[in-house]
């Protein structure tokens, strides 16, 4: 994308204009808009077993789905790939409960959350028909990656699971709609974004230590740096569904080289940008690929920092 | 979850008149759903997708001429209703005017579509056939004495008995292009040719697209005008400054963008969606003036006493709102559509039990078959699923569209929808699914449940 060679004056005139328009846009929008006039909602039943669930969710390619307790007939949360890491931590710490986690249910994944003292996930819903803006915030708030949209059903007062929108589902759709993104080309390094302080690890490191690190360091994921200190492969917390599908919990002894052998060929691939980079141009990527985050290096190939749609997301909000 | 999906024929509901067919479908990626049951007509919320009561059916499309005379009987009283299904009331209104065999004349199938683009409106049209509202002739008559418009999507032209009186419809000339209207006029002839009595239908409702947020030069382009074209809007008007145009749009779910001053703009007056790729799109659901006619009238006491009059005829007999274990019928804020006739029972109906019972059926229906002449036995053959039933959106669903990231399905035909499909369980675990309506939009929902 040609840049116009702009003041710094002037560039930070246009990215204001740029977030406030972005902003505009998003408060003029639902979260229904966003929602294409037909679509498709895979839902769980709570009494789901765990591991079924994971085949479900392998199968149909996707990573979450809501669940639906049928006793209550109301929504229970989301399932997400959190969800399979307590497990497979709550395993590892109590390796004679391999019954147990073959037979658990969706219901009981809170039981396991506590086992472990992992902090429950707080699940925000908000109505479809609230402003975009306002389902941004409370992701932003709640540290969630994506969100339900829940309804009431008019006559009998249930609740309506409508869909569930993600981070990169709302950036994209920014990303298309809202051509003031053009506007947003301060450069990165002017942008106080994303994090420096990383947790690195190498192709030997053991899986279950890297699972713990995303649990630990509450991230989505990992970067896997060679002996130069060079950034080669990123673990994702997605990725432990690969690794303990069908076989289950077995291959945690696997280094994390090895485990993403198990990665679906699909992978979307790691993307680096630098610090001249701009919102701008991200953003376009954004629209073009399914990524998740950017890792920012420098000319060598070094890493400096890492910049995740919600960042991304909170500096379009607040920035 | 497996591929290879069959159709269970547990079910009881006696309105089912596919229900001892075995389907399968087969896809590699989705869970494979299919239709297990029909649509149980007092649950829709939405009054066009409201059926007559005592016509449970009626939402399903006559697919083709065999489907009415195997129809499976739907009533236990086997005698009353010799070889008509609840489901072909449509066309046995034809009972009274004397021609009880359809057979040969029904060249048009009702296919479930997909209103995804213009091009496959433009090659479909003529093959189109909107059912879902099956009513009585009589109350057609009327609307033709009354000189409204004449009806144009009812299945009621299907009649023989009826063509007579009724003028033949209008075709509208397509306003789209020459290529659809030329193939549209092309299936025409065709279809006269076949049957020189019907002439085919198309209903377009004159619909006008409007733009209120400023500009000087506006342009419309959506799935109606097709290949990217684009129709001027007219305007500035004096009066409010806006742009419109009226369009006669075919019936289904349209989608589109306006170009104001060379630049894409969405309406915000207008419902919108994201389309496949997650560009932000408006839509419209063009429905039928005459079901709106329809909706608006049901107080209309001389539409009901002749419905009264067809359910007597046919032996149906009425019931109350209690369903049983503590469950009643549903009823929607217009009571009085949905006038219950139907009995709603678990017991499977002795026609499927009783070998005496069903011997007897097919006595009569033999019987019925050499009364017309017609002696090839075509009760043997099980009746069909319904056409639209078979292609089910979930599975010409594909995973691997990595553009698709929004789950985006085919904009289902309102047929389709509130019935239940469901895979063959596997892994003790069972996939339902249904097609519902939520705010002009459309829900395919999933759910994955043990058994318990």
């Amino acid at each position: 994308m040609m840049i116009p060679n702009l003041s710094p004056e002037q560039l930070e005139r246009d990215q204001q204009l740029g977030l406030l328009a972005i902003r505009n846009f998003l408060e003029s929008k639902t979260s229904f808009d966003v929602l294409p006039v037909s679509y498709r909602l895979i839902v769980f039943d709570t009494s789901l077993l765990v591991k079924k669930s994971l085949n479900i969710l392998l199968q149909n390619s996707i990573v979450s789905a809501p669940l639906w307790n049928s006793k209550t007939s109301r929504f229970a949360g989301l399932l997400t790939s959190s969800d399979f890491i307590n497990v497979i931590q709550y395993y590892f710490q109590f390796p004679d409960k391999f019954e147990l986690v073959e037979k658990l249910t969706l219901n009981g994944l809170r039981d396991v959350e506590k086992a472990i003292g992992a902090e429950p996930i707080e699940t925000v819903a908000i109505n479809p028909l609230r402003p975009l803006y306002e389902a941004c915030v409370k992701m932003i708030e709640s540290r969630a990656r994506r969100i339900p949209l829940i309804d009431e059903d008019e006559n009998t007062h249930r609740e309506i699971v409508v869909s569930v929108l993600t981070q990169y589902r709302i950036l994209k759709f920014v990303a298309l709609n809202c051509k003031e993104v053009r506007m947003l080309n301060k450069p990165l390094r002017s942008l106080n974004m994303g994090t420096t302080e990383i947790s690195k690890v190498t192709l030997d490191t053991p899986v279950i230590d890297v699972i713990h690190l995303l649990t630990l360091k509450s991230v989505s994921s990992v970067p896997i740096m060679d002996e130069n200190d060079k950034l080669i492969n990123v673990y994702e917390a997605v990725d432990v569904l690969a690794l303990i599908k069908g076989g289950m919990y077995t291959d945690l002894s696997l280094s994390v080289g090895e485990a993403l052998m198990r990665r679906p060929e699909d992978f979307e691939g790691v993307y680096t940008c630098t610090l001249d980079d701009r919102l701008s141009t991200i953003i376009d990527t954004i629209r073009k690929s399914r990524l998740h985050r950017l890792f920012v290096v420098d000319s060598e190939g070094k890493l400096l920092s890492v910049i995740t749609l919600s960042d991304i997301l909170k500096y379009i909000l607040f920035g | 979850m497996g591929n290879t999906l069959s159709q269970d024929n547990a079910e009881t509901g006696h309105h089912d008149h596919h229900h001892h067919h075995r389907h399968h479908f087969q896809h590699s990626q989705t869970p494979n759903l299919e239709p297990l049951k029909s649509p149980s007509s007092h649950q829709s919320p939405d009054p066009t997708d409201m059926q007559r009561p005592g016509f449970p059916d009626s939402s399903v499309n006559l697919p083709e001429s065999q489907h009415f005379e195997n129809g499976s009987p739907s009533s236990e009283d086997v005698r009353q209703i010799p070889s008509k299904d609840v489901s072909m009331v449509d066309v046995s209104g034809d009972a009274r005017l004397g021609s009880s065999s359809n057979s040969g004349s029904n060249s048009r199938s009702g296919s479930a579509m997909n209103l995804d683009s213009a091009d496959e409106l433009a090659g479909l049209q003529p093959l189109r056939r909107k059912s879902t509202l099956i009513l009585t002739d009589d109350i057609d008559f009327e609307r033709l004495k009354l000189g409204q418009r004449p009806p144009e999507d009812d299945m009621v032209i299907d009649d023989d008995g009826d063509l007579g009186q009724v003028p033949p419809p209008v075709f509208k000339q397509d306003d789209v292009g020459d290529e659809n209207s030329s193939t549209s006029n092309d299936v025409q002839q065709q279809q006269s040719g076949r049957n020189a009595q019907r002439p085919p239908e198309i209903e377009k409702v004159p619909t006008v697209i409007r733009w209120t947020e400023g500009g000087s030069k506006v342009y419309v382009t959506g799935t109606f005008t097709g290949g990217g074209k684009m129709f001027a809007l007219n305007g500035p008007s004096s009066k409010d400054g806006s742009f419109s145009i009226k369009l006669d749009l075919v019936l289904g779910t349209h989608r589109f963008r306006f170009i104001v001053d060379n630049e894409i703009r969405i309406s915000n007056f207008i419902p919108t969606a994201t389309d496949q790729m997650g560009n932000l799109v408006n839509y419209l659901e063009v429905v039928s003036r005459h079901h709106e006619e329809r909706s608006s009238s049901i107080s209309d006491n001389k539409s009901r006493s002749s419905l009264t009059t067809m359910d007597s005829k046919l032996g149906l007999t009425r019931d109350d709102d209690d369903m049983g274990d503590g469950y009643s019928r549903y009823h929607d804020e217009d009571e009085a559509y949905v006038t219950p006739e139907t009995v709603y029972t678990t017991s499977v109906p002795a026609i499927f039990t009783d070998p005496k019972v069903m011997e007897q059926y097919y006595l009569t229906l033999d019987n019925q078959q050499n009364g017309t002449g017609n002696n090839n036995q075509q009760w043997l053959i099980p009746p069909q699923l319904p056409p639209h039933l078979e292609n089910v959106i979930l599975n010409s669903y594909n995973n691997a569209d990595k553009d698709n990231t929004s789950g985006a399905l085919s904009i289902p035909n309102h047929v389709v929808l509130n019935h239940l499909a469901t895979t063959s369980i596997k892994h003790n675990t069972l996939a339902v699914a249904s097609v519902v309506r939520y705010k002009k939009k459309y829900v395919t929902q999933i759910l994955y449940a043990p058994l318990q």
